[in-house]
């Protein structure tokens, strides 16, 4: 069934396709968004309801292979080391994120000039600066500037969440050290900011924000690209990005709930189905043309996946610190680690943050290691009153890029519609295991000095996190890049990639922050160059 | 598909799938108390009449193991072993099953308020901060020994 003609086709309402609709529909380009998924209502969330913990293990789990909702589609992670969080609705998996938001450090854009290791960023942190600083701005980013981690000129328009009582814990251990800690910068509406409502300090940002205060982005930016007259259609799945004969993108085949198809033309495609996504999307399309996918010259479409492997230390102490307050988001976070230090035997490093607990569920699924009678029968009301004083150090750690490390099309798995799944190839790293014992060790001596009385220690969090990057990576040249650095695809120059695919190297900062400034790059730029772009006949 | 259907919200049942009997709600209980254990001040799950409510919710959440959970918990009780010693085994021999088992009932029983309270949780609620509670906390010197350390990014 062919449509009408858009100007810019958008694949994917995530962070990414949030940004780059709204930034393109505001500009009176005719902007359709073609997301799989549907709305999600902040009063669906399960922290609205007191077994919320439990609907987490399974209706609402983190891994849609579990969850296994109408909108997932199945991920074959038999060869992967880690299940990456996936959500598919409007506003994506920003829906689960924890919204912490630091942008990339100026080193993560030059390892080969100063390390000599991987590729350098075609751009540096200054491109981006005034990209972070609008989306900051629109989505009132709560912080505080002066973080010595990061060059002058980084500010907030909104103060930060206060620490509380586990944060201030946190920070007077990380003073005692010696090592850098700062307030945790969010994308939590600290007051009512556009669309977004006030933070509750629930803390359970991780499962949904039932308070609509966390900036996922079906709650800030798509609001307002359908305001400026952007199109949504939801439920629709795609299956192909098409061709015209002269090799330029001229839309997307995509599937709706009862699997009809449908063929949605456009002068521009945009692809924002994040690092997994994306690749997958590319893979499935080019028909016989592309036998290896579509703008996969290089060969490089799916590899070079970066994952930021997840470590994590839980601290009981004796007094009560009202563990569960938020938001979580990050209550501080530390920097100390992240750069390249001589003295270590790897490089680069690891991003640390303090963040509450907000269930008592949990602290007794922490203490699960332990014989059975330490956790259960007359055990189990002291474990479970342990919740009050407990705080969660965790860190993101610096995967570099690998080939092997790839999405592939799995030859036999997939979706409930017959549209071939991906499979996620993933192996930790030698160097990248020596980052992870070493931030254990690190969070282990922070919370031995605030005074902790046990620590419990994760040492791989298999589940965790969704930070899928580098499927599809930007650079000057063709042979080793799959885009510019404007995220257009060296083969086809009416088709660009706005996620997390785009990263050259992933840094070791939550990378929704860095995804939001470079789909406003991407999305300012096709509106800037639309007079000279070519497009199809 | 149904068209109504939602594509990314779970639709979870509002009530059981069947009704539990009532040696399936006996042995669901007993099997919470050797869990739980005794507390000076909180009625056990089995003297519990709010506890069933709380289980009910419990076993909603978790629907995909609700045959299964019903299940294990009513061979716990007929066990001639006795409820602990067979909780014992399944926590050795079947890790998953009693993960399921003791998270249902454990959770149903960390629902009710009164072991809410005597843990010394709330629960889920709503608590704004003050507009001068950040700066009433970070502008006391805490940043101080940061700020004077100064810059720790490496410029290219």
């Amino acid at each position: 069934m062919p449509s009408e003609r858009c100007d810019v086709l958008v694949i994917g309402s995530g962070p990414s396709g949030a940004i780059v609709t709204h930034t393109l529909a505001s500009r009176g380009f005719d902007v359709v968004c073609l997301e799989q998924g549907d709305w999600v209502n902040p009063s669906d969330f399960p922290a609205n309801q007191p077994e919320w913990e439990l609907l987490c293990e399974h209706a609402w789990a983190h891994d849609p292979n579990q969850r296994k909702l109408p909108a997932d589609y199945p991920l074959d992670v038999s060869a992967s080391d880690l299940t990456p969080v996936m959500f598919s609705a409007v506003g994506g998996a920003s829906l689960f994120y924890g919204a912490h938001w630091l942008r990339l450090l100026p080193s993560d854009f030059r390892l080969r000039s100063l390390d000599g290791i991987c590729d350098d960023w075609p751009i540096s942190y200054d491109d981006l600066k005034p990209y972070h600083d609008e989306v900051d701005k629109f989505i009132g980013a709560s912080g505080l500037e002066g973080d010595p981690a990061y060059p002058e000129g980084l500010t907030y328009p909104r103060p930060p969440h206060p620490p509380g009582p586990t944060g201030l814990r946190g920070a007077a251990a990380a003073n005692e050290l010696g090592w850098h800690w700062w307030p945790g910068a969010n994308a939590i509406a600290v007051n009512k900011t556009k669309t977004l409502e006030p933070c509750a300090r629930r803390g359970t940002c991780e499962w949904g924000c039932p308070e609509g205060a966390k900036s996922s982005f079906d709650l800030i930016y798509m609001p307002q690209a359908l305001q400026a007259g952007a199109k949504l259609i939801h439920g629709a799945r795609v299956r192909e990005v098409t061709t015209e004969p002269g090799g330029l993108a001229d839309g997307a085949i995509w599937l709706d709930r009862d699997g009809v198809e449908h063929h949605q033309r456009a002068r521009v495609v945009v692809l924002c189905a994040n690092g997994i996504g994306t690749p997958r999307l590319l893979l499935l399309s080019g028909g016989e043309a592309h036998p290896d996918g579509l703008a996969n010259s290089s060969g490089l479409v799916g590899r070079n996946l970066m994952l930021h492997p997840n470590c994590l230390v839980t601290g009981y102490y004796d007094d009560a610190m009202e563990s569960w307050l938020g938001p979580a988001g990050q209550l501080i976070h530390s920097m100390e680690f992240y750069e390249t230090r001589p003295e270590h035997d790897f490089p680069r490093g690891c991003k640390l943050h303090l963040v509450p607990i907000p269930g008592p569920l949990t602290t007794i699924n922490v203490h699960r290691e332990l014989p059975f009678d330490a956790v259960w029968g007359d055990s189990f009301h002291g474990v479970a009153a342990r919740h009050a004083g407990s705080m969660l150090w965790a860190a993101n750690t610096e995967d570099l890029p690998e080939e092997s490390n790839r999405i592939v099309l799995d030859p036999d798995l997939t979706d409930d519609l017959g549209v071939s799944a991906p499979k996620v190839e993933y192996q930790i790293s030698e160097d990248n295991w020596k980052i992870l014992r070493f931030a254990v060790e690190r969070m282990e001596e922070l919370h031995r000095v605030a005074g902790a009385a046990e620590t419990f220690a994760v040492e791989l969090d298999e589940d965790q996190p969704g930070h899928l990057l580098g499927t599809a990576r930007m650079g000057d040249d063709p042979a080793s890049s799959v885009v510019d650095s404007f995220g257009r695809s060296h083969d086809v120059p009416n088709l660009f990639i706005a996620d997390g695919s785009v990263f050259v190297t992933g840094g070791s900062v939550n990378p929704t922050c860095t995804i939001a400034a470079i789909a406003l790059r991407v999305g300012t730029h096709i509106a800037e160059t639309a007079d000279r772009q070519p497009i199809p006949s | 598909m149904d068209s109504s259907s939602r594509l990314s919200v779970p639709e979870l049942p509002r009530c059981l799938p069947r009704e539990l009997s009532p040696s399936e709600r006996r042995a669901l209980a007993a099997t919470a108390d050797v869990l739980v254990g005794t507390h000076p001040s909180l009625q056990r799950p089995s003297e519990s009449a709010r506890f069933h409510e709380a289980l009910d919710r419990s076993l909603l959440a978790r629907i995909d193991s609700f045959e299964a959970v019903v299940a294990d918990a009513s061979a716990i009780l007929a066990s001639p072993r006795g409820i602990e010693a067979t909780l014992r085994e399944l926590a050795e021999a079947s890790p998953d099953s009693f993960h399921v088992l003791s998270s249902v009932l454990a959770g149903a029983y960390l629902i009710l308020p009164e072991v809410r309270q005597a843990i010394g949780y709330p629960g889920q609620e709503r608590r704004f901060a003050r507009f001068d509670e950040s700066a009433e906390q970070l502008m006391n010197g805490i940043l101080d020994p940061v700020i004077e350390r100064g810059p720790i990014f490496r410029q290219p």
